[in-house]
């Protein structure tokens, strides 16, 4: 009878297995993942002129970078309400 | 082992034949009484016939259930897999519409640095007539564009 109780007993276990699924990590665009640059030194000169322009082009990364910033927090709370969602 | 067990065991096999296990060890304990009587010189294996036919039926009664078991399990595999492919598809299509707005934003902002650079050029003549910038407002300008943080900064 003991025997009989320890059969039933393992067979029983065959009942508790769990279900998993792999779930793979969001991608991300690939030029998101480049550190933004350095800003651009300005050249020994005088003339404003010359000087402008560099200005003018570390404005431009400096946005550029702001937009890499906001385009991450946009990625991060779309897939968070992706990944919400199927839970 | 056992989820090895349901997966690839009790998934190949149909039903009926654990059904038809069950049934043999049961009909087996029923009428080891009368199999016995049939032949009397195999009396002495009627316990360890019994002991077996009862191990058969459970373990046939066993697996049927784990064939339910299996089912279940295989659709709530189904359910997640399907979850995880539509995440997937909604994770690539919002990728995409980001890649497509930053490049669009990308656009917009190099035509406009681009357009102020050749205003520059433009009026160089007006900019430079009345300023001369002094080194030190070039200095000045170069330490204000470097990272602190930065090891390697001169």
């Amino acid at each position: 009878m003991k025997h009989l109780i320890l059969v039933i007993a393992l067979l029983l276990t065959g009942c508790a297995a769990g279900v998993h699924v792999a779930e793979k990590f969001p991608n991300v665009p690939a030029d998101m993942l480049i550190a933004c640059p350095d800003l651009n030194q300005i050249p020994d000169t005088s003339k404003l002129s010359d000087v402008l322009p560099v200005i003018a082009d570390n404005y431009g990364q400096y946005y550029s970078c702001k937009d890499k910033v906001d385009s991450w927090i946009e990625w991060y709370n779309s897939q968070q309400k992706i990944f919400d969602s199927v839970k | 082992m056992f989820s090895w067990l349901i997966l690839h065991i009790v998934g190949l096999i149909p039903f009926w034949v654990w059904l038809t296990i069950a049934c043999v060890g049961g009909a087996g304990y029923m009428f080891s009484g009368l199999i016995f009587v049939f032949v009397p010189f195999l009396l002495t294996y009627k316990e360890p016939f019994r002991i077996f036919c009862i191990i058969i039926c459970l373990g046939g009664t066993f697996m049927c259930g784990g064939d339910g078991v299996t089912a279940v399990w295989k659709a709530q595999i189904k359910e997640a897999e399907d979850r995880v492919a539509k995440a997937e598809a909604a994770s690539a299509d919002a990728n995409a519409k980001l890649a497509d707005e930053r490049s669009k934003k990308a656009k917009v902002r190099t035509e406009y640095i681009t357009t102020v650079k050749e205003r520059i050029v433009k009026d160089t003549q007006v900019i430079d007539a009345e300023c001369k910038v002094a080194p030190e407002a070039i200095k000045d300008l170069n330490d204000a564009a470097k990272n602190p943080l930065k090891k390697d900064n001169k």
